[in-house]
C-alpha cells in the first residue's frame, strides 16, 4: 500500500526523495521503496524519518482501518 | 578525496585481479608431468601448452624407467609434432638433459617411441615405461618472483585498508533496506554458485575430455558466483561499489571483459583452443565483467530517467 502521508508530508517541506534521503542517511530508491509500498522499514528508520519530517509516527505511518 | 582512494582501489585490485589471472596462465615454470606409457603404444606425444613460450629459453629433464630392454627415442619439436625437432636423444633407464632450447613457436611437442634393442617387433607384455619431464625455465624467474612477491606485499595492506574503510563505513554505506536486499542476492550467489558446480561436476563426469581442470572450474564456477551477486544485488538498488557514479566502476569491469576477450580470442585465432585451457575461463571472465559492466551501465542510466521523473512528481 502507498504511502501519501509520508509523501505528502514530504512534498509540504519542499523536499526531494533524495534530501529525504540524505536526512535520514538511507538512499533515494528507499525512500521511494516506501512511499511506494514496496519496502516496510524497520522503527529506526522510520523515527529517523518522523524526526527529519517533524511528525509523529501516527501521522505517517498509521493506517486506519476500513 | 576518500571517493578518488576508493576508485584508486577498485582499479588496482581489478588490475590484480585480471592479471592475476594472466600470469598464472603465461608464466608457470618448473612443471613436472608424470606419464606411465603402455609399451603397446609405440608413440606418444605430449603438448607442453600451458605456457606461451615464444622467444623464451627452457630446458627439460627426462627421466626415463622402464624395462632394459626398450630404448626410448625422444624428439622435441615446437609449432607442431611433424616440426624439425629442436632436441632429440635416446636412452634406456636414464636421465636425459636437453639443456637450454631456444622456443620459437607456440606449443612444445615432446614425442616418445620406443623399440626392443635387438630390433624385434615389439610385444605386449603389459609392461610399461615411466617418463618423468621435469621443465625449467630460468628466463625471468627472477623478474617474476619479485613481481609476485611485490603483488603479495601490495595486495595485503590494500585488502587490510579495504577491509577496515568497509567496516568502518559500514552503517553509513548501505541503508537497511539494501543490506536485505544484499542477503538476498548472496544466496542467490550462493545457490547459482552450488548449481555451476554441479553441473560442472557432472559434465565432466559425463565428458572423458573436458578441457577443464579442477582449478579451471573453480575459477569459473566463483566468476559466475560474483557476476550473480553484483548484479542480482544491484537490480535491487543494493548497489556494489559506489552508490554514486558508478560509471568509472562500470567502465572498469567493461574494460576487463573486453581485454579478457581480446585475449581468449587470439588464444583462438593461434589455433589454443581445446589445448590451452585458460581460454576457456579467459571467455566466461569476460561474458560476466561484460555482464556486469552492461548491467550497471543500463541501470544508471534508467536510474536516471526514474529520479528525473519521481522528483518531478514530487
Amino acid at each position: 500500500m502507498k504511502n501519501l502521508k509520508l509523501k505528502s508530508a514530504r512534498a509540504a517541506l519542499d523536499l526531494s526523495q533524495q534530501d529525504l534521503a540524505d536526512k535520514v542517511g538511507v538512499s533515494r530508491q528507499t525512500i521511494n521503496a516506501i512511499e511506494k509500498g514496496d519496502y516496510n522499514p524497520t522503527i529506526k528508520l522510520c523515527l529517523a524519518i518522523c524526526k527529519a519530517l517533524g511528525k509523529t509516527l501516527d501521522e505517517l505511518f498509521w493506517e486506519e482501518e476500513i | 578525496m576518500k571517493k578518488k582512494i576508493r576508485i584508486a582501489m577498485i582499479v588496482i585490485l581489478s588490475a590484480i585481479v585480471w592479471l592475476s589471472i594472466v600470469l598464472m596462465v603465461v608464466i608457470k615454470g618448473n612443471e613436472y608431468i608424470e606419464q606411465n606409457i603402455p609399451i603397446d603404444h609405440i608413440h606418444r606425444t605430449i603438448c607442453i601448452d600451458y605456457i606461451i613460450p615464444v622467444g623464451k629459453e627452457c630446458g627439460f629433464s627426462i627421466d626415463i624407467d622402464g624395462p632394459e630392454k626398450y630404448v626410448s627415442n625422444i624428439n622435441i619439436s615446437t609449432g607442431s609434432m611433424d616440426a624439425e625437432p629442436i632436441f632429440t636423444a635416446s636412452g634406456t633407464n636414464t636421465t636425459i638433459n636437453t639443456g637450454k632450447l631456444v622456443v620459437n613457436d607456440q606449443d612444445i611437442y615432446i614425442s616418445f617411441d620406443h623399440d626392443l634393442d635387438d630390433g624385434d617387433t615389439i610385444i605386449d607384455e603389459g609392461e610399461q615405461i615411466k617418463y618423468t619431464v621435469n621443465m625449467y625455465s630460468d628466463n625471468y624467474q627472477l623478474i617474476k618472483r619479485i613481481l609476485c612477491g611485490l603483488a603479495v606485499i601490495a595486495a595485503l595492506p590494500l585488502i587490510a585498508l579495504v577491509i577496515y574503510s568497509i567496516n568502518k563505513n559500514y552503517e553509513n554505506g548501505y541503508d537497511e533496506r539494501q543490506l536485505k536486499a544484499q542477503g538476498v542476492a548472496y544466496m542467490n550467489a550462493f545457490f547459482v554458485t552450488l548449481f555451476t558446480a554441479i553441473v560442472l561436476g557432472m559434465v565432466s563426469m559425463i565428458m572423458d575430455d573436458l578441457p577443464l581442470t579442477i582449478y579451471e572450474s573453480s575459477l569459473i564456477t566463483f566468476m559466475i558466483g560474483f557476476a550473480t551477486f553484483v548484479i542480482s544485488a544491484d537490480v535491487k538498488d543494493a548497489y556494489f561499489g559506489f552508490r554514486k557514479k558508478r560509471l568509472p566502476l562500470a567502465i572498469v569491469f567493461g574494460i576487463v571483459g573486453i581485454i579478457s576477450l581480446i585475449v581468449a580470442v587470439i588464444g583462438f585465432a593461434n589455433g589454443l583452443a581445446g589445448r590451452s585451457k585458460y581460454i576457456s575461463v579467459m571467455v566466461v571472465d569476460a561474458v560476466c565483467f561484460i555482464a556486469v559492466s552492461t548491467e550497471m551501465i543500463i541501470k544508471t542510466i534508467r536510474d536516471k530517467k526514474k529520479e528525473a521523473l519521481e522528483d518531478e512528481e514530487s
